[in-house]
């Protein structure tokens, strides 16, 4: 049994496990925090720096990421003052300057209050990826294919395939489409006959991987577009309140007809 | 041979000081970077010839050292017992040297040192200025050994702390030790050395591990380079120590590969030391066993991070993650690991033979100790100074360092590296501690030392800094990739006389932002440099926003080369250099510049020795 400890949230006292994270001490109290780079079934990263928060200790303070930062007893965090607020908007500034256009960046900005960005993009016209690697982490972590990677670093880093060729370890799960918070990753559909060329018939697809249906493999030979599970989903996702694990009609490989899927 | 007791290397180390004892001199030539790139290498044959003619090879020692220190002034030699010391030495002046040092045991005069303060020879080492106000605890012994050989290091005491430290202490006397001492990391964190190896001792895990941090990556600094040049087994007991305190069978030295004599010098200490027993199993016969393992880093300036260090040592990319979890309780392969800098092993025997008391007693009350400082930049005496960390910035740059060269004016010194702020004159009486520097908004950092005259635009500074720090950092976080990126975009504007006044602001709101937000230390003091400058130095800015105009005459879209007729004499010097023909004139009456054939190289500024180039444009 872990130690319980007892941490300050907002003014409010909260017991959570000793070295948790913070993050899901926040889930279970229903505090929700912005985040672009975390995702739940997957080791935190903390590169986004959206979610900073500041933890005190007595006189001393610091700004720290939500989504890994480990609780210690006596902590006391604020999750909504306005020099918290102010690091938020500009992480989500610099990310929206990088990224003028992309839909998904635009909304998120919106959200929290930044209409324009005084930021200038890396590349002309913007760009669509924000660097988050929740991709490469999915490909690692879960899928276990390592088919991504991070290239060079600084303003040039960007998300490439293993010598920038077509993966071999690739299964075409779709997983890391359905991680992706932008449009950046997208599902090609006219690679089917490799992949199936190299893995065969049946391989594990998105929805088991990230753990949203039980089950081993897909043996529905790549045909996306027939998926039970996924238009379960949809049916579930257009009622009320539910919200579809994946970003819906991104990720479908081979639709009939061919063509590029997303 | 192996040796595998205390009393053993207490034998040894008085047969070796007899050994070297028996020479009657011992002529020790400075091979640190500075010296060899002055000539130090034509020195060793020329020598050595002299001795052969004069016969005395058998009785005179020839060694060739580490950083001296005194690096403007290479390269140096220094005949002992009598401490002659030579500066700028030519081959052609060795033969009058030996002669009168060597065999008459006296100063040849004319060769000597000379005070630029007074104009008088200076006999001895110890007796020049930039040596008499410095403190050489670490340094001090690189002009008396050879850094090859480890009979040289033992038979100065060398290893004597690693016997005390097993058996007269026990791991957590040594630790105690090192926490009365004070001692906080030379690396620039500063965190106190003695609470460390605690944590890591207290840390679980049956493996634990201890790194050194030799991956030296600020432009102009060479402390932690010299010291592996010139005394590396100091780093090795410091490290074996270290690693005995807190139950580390296992270190690494990750040294940067671009320091092939650093690293050939640690190679080769290691090796011997394996060799004479000094590490492998059983070291002593304390039944502790610990070896050491070199690992060459690619380059990477974030890679002298610690987190991204180790990530590099286990074969991946070199990319910080976040240190809420300390490395001493996971570190290397997720297992206890203390990294210390090279500076700060190498204190550790020193610590451990002389006591903590020795130690504390010098420097200031919350930096104890010395620190090395590599000093460079526009002035006098460049080189490597080690001085007590109560000494202020003034006493390092104008009393050892000689002041700023020529007739020119000081105008900053930046403390700490790339991301080290631009401290101006008035805040020269600082003192060189951890938490006085933190407070002004520069940092000590790992102790580069960068002065700057006043011909030194500090918003170009600042832009060249930007963008090293741009180039090196990893992008893995967004203040530190996006951050970074943008305040080169803005400073490059400023600097082509295309800002605006709300930039300013905008700058401290992206710097402020870096430093809050960023993942590690990179990110965090990358925008040092440019806050620093604009809290110092905001009226430079403002020149060039509102004005357009560089006071200091550097950047190039703000100035324009032109002739003041009343000052020019024609003597067609400028015209001369000038590499595209743009100065014209005839000989004896003033030249003129053509503005569209001028490439703005400096060349003939440079070139005129009647000041009559002027810079500024004429309605600025």
């Amino acid at each position: 049994m872990p130690d319980r400890i007892e941490i300050t949230i907002d003014n409010k006292k909260v017991e959570a496990e000793d070295r948790e994270f913070l993050i899901n001490v926040l889930n279970r109290e229903g505090i929700t925090i912005p985040t672009l780079c975390h995702h739940d079934r997957l080791e935190p990263y903390g590169v986004c720096r959206v979610c900073m928060v500041k933890v005190s200790w007595g006189s001393k303070s610091k700004f720290v990421t939500g989504c890994n930062y480990p609780v210690e007893n006596g902590d006391v965090i604020d999750t909504k003052g306005r020099d918290v607020r102010k690091i938020r908007k500009m992480s989500i500034e610099a990310l929206l300057g990088r990224c003028p256009i992309e839909p998904a960046i635009v909304e998120f900005a919106r959200k929290h209050g930044v209409m324009s960005s005084r930021f200038q993009p890396q590349k002309s016209g913007g760009d669509d990826c924000i660097l988050c690697g929740l991709c490469v982490r999915v490909c690692d972590e879960v899928v276990g294919a390592r088919a991504l990677g991070f290239m060079s670093r600084g303003p040039e880093r960007d998300i490439c395939t293993p010598f920038m060729e077509n993966p071999e370890s690739c299964i075409g799960c779709g997983a890391c489409s359905s991680v992706c918070p932008t449009t950046a990753m997208k599902m090609e559909g006219l690679k089917t006959e490799i992949l199936k060329s190299r893995h065969g018939d049946i391989r594990p697809c998105r929805y088991t991987l990230m753990g949203f249906y039980p089950g081993g493999v897909c043996a529905n030979s790549y045909r996306c577009w027939r998926c039970d599970i996924d238009q379960k989903f949809t049916e579930l996702a257009s009622m009320e309140g539910f919200e579809h694990p994946v970003f819906m009609a991104e990720v479908c490989i081979d639709e009939p007809g061919g063509g590029d899927a997303s | 041979m192996k040796i595998s007791s205390v009393h053993e290397l207490a034998r040894v180390a008085v047969e070796f000081k007899e050994a070297i004892g028996k020479f009657s001199a011992t002529i020790s030539i400075c091979g640190g970077t500075g010296c060899l790139a002055s000539g130090a290498r034509s020195l060793i044959p020329v020598v050595e010839k002299v001795l052969n003619r004069q016969n005395l090879t058998e009785s005179v020692r020839l060694i060739v050292t580490g950083c001296q220190g005194f690096c403007g002034q290479g390269p140096l030699m220094v005949i002992r017992p009598g401490e002659f010391f030579y500066t700028n030495v030519k081959p052609e002046w060795i033969k009058e040297i030996i002669t009168e040092s060597v065999i008459k045991g006296k100063p040849a005069g004319k060769y000597l040192y000379r005070d630029p303060a007074t104009d008088k020879a200076v006999e001895k080492e110890s007796d020049i200025p930039f040596y008499s106000k410095q403190n050489r605890l670490l340094t001090g012994n690189n002009s008396k050994i050879d850094p090859s050989d480890i009979r040289d290091y033992i038979s100065t005491g060398g290893y004597q702390a690693l016997g005390k430290a097993f058996f007269n202490l026990e791991p957590s006397g040594i630790i105690d030790e090192i926490s009365k001492a004070g001692l906080r990391g030379r690396g620039g964190g500063g965190f106190p050395t003695g609470r460390k190896w605690s944590s890591a001792v207290k840390a679980p895990g049956d493996h634990k591990w201890v790194i050194c941090n030799a991956d030296e990556g600020n432009p102009g600094a060479f402390m932690d380079g010299s010291i592996l040049e010139g005394n590396p087994h100091l780093v090795v007991e410091g490290m074996i120590i270290g690693a005995f305190a807190v139950g580390a069978n296992r270190g690494y030295v990750y040294v940067r590969n671009e320091y092939p004599h650093a690293l050939a010098s640690i190679t080769n200490a290691i090796d011997q030391a394996r060799e004479w027993g000094l590490l492998g199993e059983n070291i002593l016969c304390s039944s502790f066993d610990f070896d050491i393992a070199i690992n060459r880093g690619g380059g990477a300036f974030v890679c002298g991070e610690s987190t991204a260090l180790m990530a590099s040592l286990e074969g991946k990319p070199g990319e910080p993650r976040a240190k809420y979890i300390h490395t001493v309780v996971h570190g290397y392969h997720n297992e206890p690991t203390v990294l210390n800098n090279v500076e700060t092993w190498a204190n550790v025997p020193g610590i451990i033979l002389e006591g903590a008391e020795k130690f504390s007693n010098l420097g200031s009350n919350g930096s104890p100790g010395t620190k090395v400082f590599s000093l460079v930049g526009n002035i006098e005496n460049p080189g490597l100074v080690e001085i007590t960390m109560d000494s202020t910035l003034r006493t390092l740059i104008m009393d050892i360092g000689g002041g700023i060269p020529g007739s020119k004016k000081f105008k900053a010194v930046q403390t700490g590296g790339p991301s080290g702020g631009c401290l101006p004159e008035s805040l020269l009486d600082l003192p060189l501690d951890f938490d006085s520097l933190d407070e002004a908004g520069s940092m000590l950092g790992a102790g580069g030392i960068i002065v700057l005259d006043e011909d030194t635009c500090m918003v170009d500074l600042a832009l060249h800094f930007i963008r090293f720090e741009e180039l090196e950092s990893c992008g893995k976080c967004t203040p530190c990739r996006e951050g970074l990126k943008e305040l080169d975009r803005i400073l490059e504007r400023i600097t082509k006389g295309e800002g605006e006044t709300r930039d300013l602001d905008y700058l401290e709101e992206i710097g402020e932002w870096m430093k809050a937000g960023s993942l590690c230390a990179l990110g965090t003091s990358a925008a040092n440099p440019v806050l620093s400058t604009l809290r110092y130095f905001r009226d430079e800015y403002i020149d060039h926003i509102s004005q357009q105009k560089c006071p200091a005459g550097v950047c190039r879209a703000l100035i324009e080369y032109r002739v003041i007729e009343e000052k020019c004499t024609g003597c067609a010097e400028c015209a001369v250099v000038c590499p595209t023909g743009a100065v014209s004139g005839v000989k004896d009456k003033p030249h003129s510049i053509d503005r569209l054939l001028c490439i703005k190289c400096n060349e003939c500024y440079k070139a005129c020795k009647f000041d009559a180039i002027a810079k500024q444009k004429q309605n600025a």
